[in-house]
């Protein structure tokens, strides 16, 4: 009767080391797991704002044909005045906040002149984690019909 | 006397054997069920990922066909969320996805439209299988759609319903303007399908509308009108089937196009005060954008439209930097 309660204890024992390691991995692939979803999020809100109509050039042939890798410099100027002035803060804290959530969206124009315009901020001030994407961009001037060079920068808070 | 303890002994250790294998075939039941409901969220949380980043890719890159092997199991998709099983994702608001409610099969066909109405505002996504067919009576406007369609769609132009044959296929018929679906009675084949199998939208291109059909026996009902903007919202209507899921499309539609409007209107103004002092100035209208932009007002959105697009003509040919 006694070997069987302590044969049944060990079994039970063995069990319980068996489900700690198992609940100890399955929460290491968790935790990665959430990372690697981070970062597809980071990419796709990267990817989102590369090809945002609000400021991508778009040929001047065709308004269907837009033009990779390239904003125009008055839709960027535009947007940023609408999404910063406080009568639109609707669009920007439902309908932006809806497709990039918590991060910063900055554009820098680095050639031939400076300047820079933050077309969202939305950051959080307790964010576990950071991912921040930058993407070489050419800026279409339509006053001057020139083309300069940019960066766009999105920072992405988890 | 010990005989009798002996007995109560034996008796004793088949309770406790029975008591204790019970405990233990509940314990790795409840674990094996444990762990088959978290290897389906895991299928479910997977499929809904993969779903996001396709969405997210197709949507970026127009005018792409993509037939995507998934899993055997069934995808319910609505205007605003995508789930599998138990498990929902949120469909977000700059997405605008043209889908049966369910797609079940082994593949998923993705094919992305851009929508320019005069300029860019947003890439439809269509999402369709292999199951469905696109039935397109023949017109001039029914060629237009007809050849819009890729190649990896099925789809079939035809004269007359009766000249249908049998497929297997799901069936969603396009009429264009004086082509009604009430005046037609589908094939025996058609008749005997079941009513949620064959849908059918009627475009009247006239006053921009689409009506939405649901089968009954071997004829069309209709069940409810909706505007439409472009081309890229008939097939919009052809693929969603349902005229819930369209309008909800729509006025996501619409909100974008607000939004890229006021990125117009406010470019235009800035173009209007670089160009004060000189004759480009009076093609930079700020007319057209005064336009409510919501399904319910589709004539002045076509007439801004059509404004926009003879004052961007202008621009060009007096070498003036275009609105859009």
């Amino acid at each position: 009767m006694f070997e069987t309660i302590a044969v049944l204890l060990i079994f039970f024992v063995l069990i319980g080391f068996g489900l700690i390691f198992y609940a100890r991995v399955a929460n290491t692939s968790v935790s990665d797991a959430s990372k690697e979803q981070f970062q597809l999020k980071a990419i796709q809100t990267a990817q989102l704002v590369s090809f945002l109509p609000e400021l991508q050039c778009t040929s001047s042939t065709s308004a269907n044909i837009v033009v990779d890798d390239c904003f125009d410099v008055l839709k960027v100027e535009a947007l940023s005045s609408i999404l910063n002035d406080s009568s639109n803060q609707k669009i920007k804290n439902e309908y932006y906040f809806d497709s990039f959530g918590f991060s910063k969206i900055h554009i820098k124009k680095i050639y031939p002149s400076v300047s820079e315009w933050t077309i969202y901020e939305r950051t959080k001030t307790n964010s576990r984690a950071l991912s921040s994407i930058k993407v070489p961009v050419s800026l279409y001037d339509a006053v001057s019909n020139s083309y300069g060079f940019g960066v766009l920068t999105v920072e992405v808070y988890d | 006397m010990s005989s009798r303890k002996g007995v109560i002994d034996v008796q004793f250790n088949w309770v406790f054997i029975l008591i204790a294998g019970v405990l233990i075939l509940l314990f790795f039941g409840s674990v094996v069920l444990k762990l088959k409901d978290n290897s389906e969220t895991n299928i479910a949380n997977n499929i809904l990922t993969n779903m996001q980043t396709i969405m997210s890719g197709a949507e970026v890159s127009a005018n792409t066909v993509n037939p995507i092997s998934i899993p055997d199991t069934e995808i319910k998709v609505s205007c605003n969320s995508i789930s599998v099983g138990s498990i929902t994702s949120d469909i977000t608001k700059n997405k605008i996805v043209f889908a049966p409610d369910l797609i079940k099969g082994r593949t998923m066909i993705t094919w992305s439209l851009s929508w320019a109405y005069p300029y860019h505002i947003s890439n439809f996504l269509y999402i369709t299988t292999p199951d469905f067919k696109y039935v397109i009576m023949d017109s001039d406007k029914g060629k237009e759609i007809y050849s819009m369609l890729p190649t990896g769609i099925n789809k079939e132009l035809i004269d007359d319903v009766s000249s249908l044959r049998k497929t297997g296929h799901k069936l969603s018929f396009v009429f264009f303007d004086n082509v009604y679906p009430e005046d037609i009675s589908l094939p025996d084949f058609a008749g005997n399908m079941k009513d949620k199998e064959v849908v059918a939208v009627h475009v009247d291109s006239l006053n921009n509308e689409i009506e939405f059909y649901k089968k009954s026996g071997i004829r069309f009902e209709p069940v409810r009108k909706m505007p439409y903007l472009g081309n890229e919202m008939i097939i919009g209507a052809m693929f969603s089937q349902d005229a819930e899921n369209y309008k909800c499309n729509m006025e996501k539609a619409m909100e974008k196009m607000n939004i890229v409007s006021m990125v117009y209107r406010k470019r235009t103004e800035i173009l209007r005060e670089e160009y004060s002092n000189t004759i480009c100035r009076s093609y930079y209208p700020l007319t057209p954008f005064t336009v409510d932009y919501n399904i319910n007002n589709i004539g002045d959105i076509k007439d801004s439209k059509e404004s926009l697009e003879k004052y961007n003509n202008y621009l060009q040919s007096s070498s003036c930097p275009t609105i859009y």
